[in-house]
């Protein structure tokens, strides 16, 4: 076939082409090859000399692999493609004489040229459907940048509005807690004046009550949470798995769940709302809570027999569950069954660990009985002595007061920023009786919660990274939908990313985190991160790389880590202007 | 608290889940004919009775056959007759034949043939054995002797307590029978059963499973199962009978369960484990200085083999007998046994080869790199992963889709969201010479075409009422496919057909076929039930172990017919003996842990030494993630599996090579260079194996083996003349390598010498794959990285002479076109290569092809240092330079083509 001469003569001809230029090497390093009397030195070891047909013979003489520019000899090795036509440029040397036309990188077929492979010139079409490209993407990225400074002009307005707000409600706040303080001396100044000793001992018992009730009772619901949790595991389970499969373990576990089933009743106390309305209780002043014993311990008995019972219902589903991790076949493969052992492996880890003991209630008893007996020793008059702290108004009015001072200094905050909270107090009239003041207390304790967590969530949004010259900023409400393979992807740019599909699948793949710049190669790489959990896995995640583009525009999505989603974006977001 | 909660939760996630689920699966004690069979073993240990007695005058002496009926006597009045046939084959192999005279069985079920299933030898053997010229006999009293072998073996059938000797040079071997466990369960109704029981017997689930899963087994012909006992006498290491995730010899089975032979959907198997697994091949070696034996039982039921090779003294020491015997019990079929004895283990498998076939040549591109997972997504997923091994510099040939690229599950469909176009997704794979190995599994969902067709034109397995079996696997309920059917296999072959949807006119598209035990996840033991009947009325309690080949090989036919003159590649999980003439293997779902790394090379030896050479285990485990440092150490082994595959299972995470980073990406990338640079020797192995049988990765009691130190040796082997003995502890700095003789040994990369008969403890770094060149030998490679072996074509050898202590070397080298069947017709080169007297030359040893290309480079270890050398090539001579190096010297350029002999003069 090919070869045909042999071999055995010095392999001459191959090293010029037909230009007489010394194949695989760039024109500004042609004066390097030059044969010197028939020999020819290593460029990087000019003390190794050898003769002129080493040049490209096809065997790697020098240790910097320059005596084998044209041939795949040497290791790592750059090929020079002329390209002409179009550009030019090195290829790897393995690419050299493999038999396949690397017309991507060499678009001239200069790399085949000892193998017999046919690679005929193709620079010119493909340096036309390259100019093509390059003039469609210039003009793209011209029109993309301009709507990029756009985007960021609104990006900077929000910013600014931003700040108006957080001044506003640090403002709202500061008044809040002015008022706060206030109330909490009026009552402080009330109870001193009885019998300070006592009211002091007292007060601190019931904070101790109200401090172990709460924790109690918040465990309680924690517990009632986590019954929540299995009995959800089991419920879908139940829908879902596939009864074909014939996993003995699978089938034992959702009969068994149907038969509990059949005596569940599901408890209908709210846990959490019993503990706010104990916990108020308990806030109140000592005699309003001495008023409210017996309510506070009815309320009491009935969560622990709820409790009771939930527990009794708990170990029942974790003992099914726990039967079906140990005994399910993995291999039959049921999403749903995998699903199952997934979220009850996760509840494992994560539930919290509650102390079963309702014991405690005979103790808050015994604790109210000793303030009650301490209470009825104190002389009778006391209740005539409370002092009125100022003039009535109409008490069931009390609220909307306190409402109603307080949207009127909102209302002067945001029309003279600045207005001091002593210029507000002096129009509202402080008539409030001793028994309102514990509520006026709260409700101004609600107001600044409400301040404060609109303070945290404007810093939040005014300290995220929203990329470069916070482009991001302007894109709320701004979103993309492609269906890529099987499944429509939802991009919320700054929100969150979901993969959605047939059957109602709908998985969060992440929430938007940051976004940066790539230098490298120059695109913006925005970040969405804690989406829903892997089987088995880590938490999902998105990464977007987007490229400069006259639109939001979603190329592709591959998933090149498991649970790990690489998006492909054009975008005016992508233009670094 | 919360943590000692999460610690038992991670407990129960490694211990609790992943683990086999041993319950899924029969134990001996469950299963009625081995429980039957090894109670019958433990009664005759204690009564010494015999039962079975050769008619005397039934006795025919034919043409190389030996005919009679033996009589199992229940009482005087109560014979059974067992029509027997005892055949002399060439080879030396001797074939005995027990089967059931059922003519007087009264049977009324149309669906079922009445006589015993006895054809399994025709799935087994690649032709029909011949009988042998050469043997006389000699009848004296009780016992028939013939010699045989040019009289070096003698053959005894003794008449009155029937059995079997072999006998070599005058002394015992083999004997079949010895211990009276010969057990055949005739016919008999339920009614009847205790008059036809012997006292020693059992009757324990003889009618009836007990077993939970199978309880609705109707065992139509109530027991039926057959054993025998074979003793090889002074033997202590017996080998083979895969698959089993153990040691390369065979233990004792006395105080453990018996080594299963039943091809079923075992997952998350267990190592140092005799439960069954997914292939089976029921042929057993057993070896001694200077003589080695096989049995080779052809039956395709399920077979339990019970090992006893060791003693126990009366203070509790355990040592090993003198000879070791082998219980085979099957569930039903005939006795159909072939005895084969040759003076090296070689040679016996040579022998093994001549009945059931070789591995044909493969295609050079299956021997290259495989990377597979569950899944790879789509088809951008497909070309960014050769994308990413082109980038990185990493040579492969072949990815791999599993079952994710269909639509719901329906073979010959694709989902065309995620692969719009796999033509051109095979197109562009073919561009860089990569191929694409999709799945195809037995199972067929119901409701589209393919099963329609299947059921329609009496295609498919049947139930016990003769209607198509629907069970559960991948896609749902499904039906399977009946490949013992010739129209079965007609029909398969026309779904692989050239422009159909499925496949287009691509040429490099091959075939994975999974699950083909059949793996029934709604069957008893993850397999079919026993009474459903396969081609026309055999129930696959018969021919179960076999149905897996029928299956491949019906791929393998569909794949020839498409292809023509380009060689077919199939991966099979089930097998048979004689699978390897059509299908590679690969030892099924094993874990990423150490443990499964460790027992996939004697897994990988034992599938050698029992004729099926071209195997490989999952590289990096397929359930779980392996640590960086264990995926290193697995490419590092792995590169010597014969089919050396990556492969993960689709909850874990992504690993190909440049996932980990560095140093680990640079030392596997380098392991799977080293894989591509030795494929001249890897595919000369392959065409040696294709004409003998021989193993490709040799264990090394095959080169010595007279050598009992090397018995055993489990963690090392050859593969040509390269000693490897790769690194499966964690944390390893060193290496023990066995050194078997007193030859040099070179250090692969270093040709440092190492030298001495017995243990060496090495440096094993990471970055270390102990190796070493055995002196003598002339390993070909080519040292040019190329993106995959296709792109190989035209690159130059090198040769690399390691000298003996005589100065001489030799070695073969095989070239073709590694693609096409042309070498059928002489369309290659095999070259002798020697090295003597300061010459290296080259002799086409058979064939004739224009082989172009060059000889670049040859090393030359253990040599003094030289001048310069000369090179001959058809009456030319042309001068050399030679680069002399401490230990070693490389001959330049030396230019000569390999079609042509040539020759090179050291001076």
């Amino acid at each position: 076939m090919r070869l045909p001469l042999a071999v055995l003569v010095p392999l001459l001809p191959l090293v010029v082409n037909a230009d007489s230029e010394v194949i695989g090497v760039a024109p500004k390093d042609q004066h390097l090859y030059v044969s010197k009397d028939g020999k020819w030195s290593c460029l990087s070891n000019p003390e190794i000399v050898l003769d002129w047909s080493q040049v490209n013979d096809d065997y790697c003489d020098c240790p910097d692999g320059s005596d084998e520019p044209g041939t795949s000899a040497c290791e790592n090795n750059l090929f020079w493609c002329k390209n002409e036509g179009h550009v030019g440029s090195y290829i790897p040397s393995h690419l050299v004489n493999d038999g396949v036309c690397d017309y991507e990188v060499c678009c001239d077929g200069s790399d085949e040229w000892k193998t017999g492979v046919q690679c005929p010139n193709k620079c010119v079409e493909i340096h036309e459907e390259y100019e093509k490209d390059r003039i469609a993407t210039e003009k793209m990225i011209a029109v993309g940048k301009d709507k990029a400074a756009k985007i960021i002009r609104a990006a900077q307005r929000m910013k600014a509005k931003l700040a108006d707000q957080l001044a506003t409600e640090e403002s709202l706040l500061s008044f809040d807690k002015g008022e706060i303080r206030r109330f909490q001396k009026l009552i402080d100044e009330r109870d001193e004046s009885e019998n300070a000793d006592l009211f002091k001992a007292l007060k601190k018992t019931i904070d101790e009550q109200k401090l172990l009730v709460g924790k109690k009772l918040g465990a309680f619901a924690s517990k009632k949470q986590n019954l929540g949790t299995v009995y959800d595991i089991l419920s879908k389970l139940d829908e879902t798995f596939n009864a074909n499969l014939n996993d003995n373990a699978v089938k034992q576990t959702v009969e068994d769940f149907r038969e509990f089933l059949k005596d569940y009743q599901p408890s209908e106390l709210d846990v959490k709302k019993l503990q706010r309305k104990i916990i108020a209780l308990f806030s109140k002043g000592v005699k309003e809570v001495n008023d409210s014993s017996s309510v506070i311990l009815e309320s009491l008995k009935e969560a622990v027999t709820d409790h009771g019972v939930v527990d009794k219902h708990i170990a029942k589903l974790e003992e099914l569950l726990n039967y079906l991790i140990e005994n399910y076949n993995p291999n039959f493969n049921d999403p749903n069954v995998k699903e199952a052992v997934g979220s009850f492996q996760d509840y494992l880890v994560n539930k919290e660990v509650v102390e079963d003991d309702a014991m405690f209630v005979d103790s808050v008893s015994s604790v109210l009985n000793t303030i009650a007996d301490k209470l009825s020793t104190l002389k009778p008059v006391q209740e005539e002595q409370q002092p009125e702290v100022s003039a009535p108004l109409q008490s069931v009015e009390e609220g909307s007061f306190i409402d109603r001072v307080r949207s009127k200094f909102h209302f002067l905050v945001e029309q003279f920023l600045g207005t001091s909270s002593a210029q507000v107090k002096k129009s509202g009239i402080e008539t409030f009786k001793n028994d309102d003041l514990a509520d006026a207390v709260q409700k101004f304790e609600e107001y600044a919660q409400s301040a404060s967590s609109s303070i945290d969530a404007i810093n939040s949004k005014l300290s995220k990274n929203y990329g470069p010259n916070e482009i991001f900023r302007a894109m709320a409400d701004v979103k993309k939908t492609s269906k890529f393979g099987e499944y429509d992807y939802e991009l919320e740019i700054i929100g969150d990313v979901r993969q959605k599909g047939a059957n109602g699948h709908n998985v969060k793949i992440g929430t938007f985190d940051r976004a940066e710049l790539d230098e490298k190669d120059n695109t913006v790489v925005a970040y969405y991160e804690n989406g829903a959990k892997c089987w088995n896995g880590p938490v999902r995640r998105a990464v977007v790389k987007i490229e400069c583009g006259d639109e939001h525009e979603l190329l592709g999505v591959s998933e090149p880590e498991k649970c790990e989603y690489l998006f492909r974006m054009r975008s005016p977001l992508g233009c670094h202007v | 608290m919360k943590l000692a909660r999460f610690f038992l939760c991670l407990f129960a996630l490694f211990y609790g889940v992943i683990a086999v689920k041993k319950e899924l699966f029969k134990t001996c004690d469950q299963s009625g004919f081995c429980h039957r069979n090894r109670h019958y073993a433990q009664e005759i240990a204690k009564t010494k009775k015999s039962y079975y007695t050769v008619a005397r005058d039934s006795v025919q002496l034919g043409d190389s056959k030996i005919s009679g009926d033996i009589h199992k006597v229940l009482n005087d009045s109560h014979v059974v007759k067992l029509p027997f046939e005892v055949d002399i084959l060439e080879n030396d192999n001797i074939r005995v034949r027990i089967d059931e005279d059922r003519s007087q069985v009264n049977w009324g079920s149309k669906l079922l043939q009445k006589e015993r299933y006895s054809g399994a030898h025709k799935w087994a053997f690649a032709t029909e054995p011949t009988p042998s010229k050469d043997y006389q006999v000699e009848e004296s009293g009780d016992v028939i002797s013939v010699s045989y072998g040019g009289g070096k073996y003698t053959l005894e059938i003794h008449l009155g307590t029937f059995q079997v000797v072999v006998k070599y040079k005058g002394a015992v071997q083999v004997v079949l029978n010895e211990k009276n466990l010969l057990n055949v369960e005739h016919y008999r109704v339920e009614e009847d059963n205790d008059a036809n029981r012997l006292p020693d017997e059992s009757d324990f689930d003889a009618f009836h499973d007990s077993f939970k899963d199978s309880n609705a087994d109707s065992l139509p012909f109530g027991p039926e199962s057959v054993a025998l006992d074979v003793t090889f006498n002074g033997f202590k290491y017996v080998y083979g009978i895969p698959e089993h995730a153990d040691s390369l010899v065979l233990k004792d089975t006395k105080s453990s369960e018996p080594y299963r032979l039943y091809n079923v959907d075992i997952f998350e198997y267990e190592t140092d484990s005799k439960l069954a697994m997914y292939g089976a091949i029921p042929y057993l070696v057993a070896h001694k200085p200077g003589l080695s034996t096989g049995v080779f039982w052809i039956n395709g039921a399920d077979t339990y083999v019970d090992i006893d090779r060791e003693e126990e003294s009366s203070d509790g020491v355990i040592t090993s007998k003198e000879s070791t015997s082998a219980h085979w019990m099957s569930e039903n079929g005939i006795i159909d046994v072939v005895i084969l004895i040759a003076e090296t283990p070689e040679q016996i498998t040579e022998n093994y080869a001549s009945l059931t076939g070789t591995t044909p040549l493969p295609q050079l591109f299956s021997l290259g790199y495989h990377q597979c997972r569950w899944n790879y997504n789509d088809e951008d997923d497909v070309l960014q992963i050769t994308e990413n091994m082109d980038k990185h510099n990493i040579p492969y040939d072949t990815i791999w889709l599993d079952i994710e690229y269909t639509d719901s599950k329906k073979y010959f469909t694709w989902k065309k969201e995620s692969f719009p176009d796999p033509d051109g997704m095979l197109k562009k794979l073919a561009s860089t010479g990569r191929n694409l190995v999709t799945i195809i599994d037995p199972h067929i969902k119901l409701g589209y075409e393919v099963s329609k067709n299947l059921e329609a034109n009496d295609m498919a397995v049947l139930n016990k009422e003769g209607k198509p079996f629907h069970g559960h696997c991948w896609p749902g309920e499904s039906i399977w496919i009946d490949t013992f059917k010739s129209s079965a296999v007609d029909y398969w072959t026309t779904l692989f057909q050239n422009n159909t949807e499925f496949s287009g006119d691509a040429t490099n598209l091959h075939i994975w076929n999974d699950m083909n035990e059949p793996s029934v996840f709604s069957g008893p033991e993850t397999t079919s039930p026993k009474d459903l009947i396969t081609h026309e009325s055999v129930e696959i309690r018969s021919d179960h172990n076999i149905y897996g080949m029928t299956y491949h090989e019906a791929t393998f036919e569909a794949m020839k017919a498409r292809y023509g003159n380009k060689r077919p590649f199939i991966l099979t999980r089930a097998y048979f003996s004689g699978s390897q003439r059509t299908a590679a293997m690969w030892t099924g779902d094993n874990m990423s842990k150490w443990e499964y790394l460790k027992i996939s090379i004697p897994m990988i030896l034992t599938q050698n030494l029992a004729g099926m050479p071209f195997s490989g285990a999952d590289v990096g485990g397929f359930f779980g993630n392996p640590s960086k440092e264990l995926l290193t150490r697995w490419y590092q082994a792995g590169i010597w599996y014969p089919f050396f595959r990556a492969h993960a299972h689709i909850d874990a995470r992504r690993r190909e090579p440049w996932i980990a980073g560095e140093p680990y990406t640079s030392l596997m990338t380098e392991a799977v260079k080293l894989r591509y640079s030795l494929l001249p020797l890897w595919y000369t192995k392959f065409y040696e194996s294709s004409l003998t049988g021989t193993p490709v990765m040799t264990p090394l009691f095959y080169r010595f083996p007279d050598d009992e130190a090397t018995f055993a040796i489990e963690n090392s082997f050859f593969v040509g003349d390269l000693l490897v003995t790769p690194v499966t502890e964690e944390g390893a700095e060193k290496q023990t390598v066995y050194l078997p003789d007193d030859s040099k040994y070179f250090d692969y990369k270093t040709f440092e010498v190492l030298q001495g008969r017995g243990e060496h403890v090495v440096d094993a770094p990471l970055e270390k794959i102990p190796v070493y060149i055995k002196d003598g030998s002339i390993t070909p490679r080519k040292d040019r990285y190329r993106r995959s072996s296709k792109l190989m074509k035209y690159d130059p050898y090198t040769l690399v002479v390691a000298l003996d202590s005589n100065g001489e070397a030799q070695g073969k080298l095989y070239i073709d076109d590694g693609e096409t069947y042309d070498y059928e017709h002489g369309d290659f080169v095999y070259l002798d290569l020697t090295f003597r007297d300061g010459v290296l030359s080259s002799q086409v040893l058979n064939g004739s092809m224009d082989v172009s290309n060059t000889l670049e480079r040859v090393i030359i270890l253990g040599s003094e240092s030289v001048e310069s050398a000369t090179a001959e090539q058809a009456g030319e001579t042309r001068g050399l330079s030679v680069e002399s190096k401490e230990n070693y010297i490389v001959v330049k350029n030396p230019g000569v083509v390999m079609g042509k002999p040539w020759k090179i003069n050291l001076l």
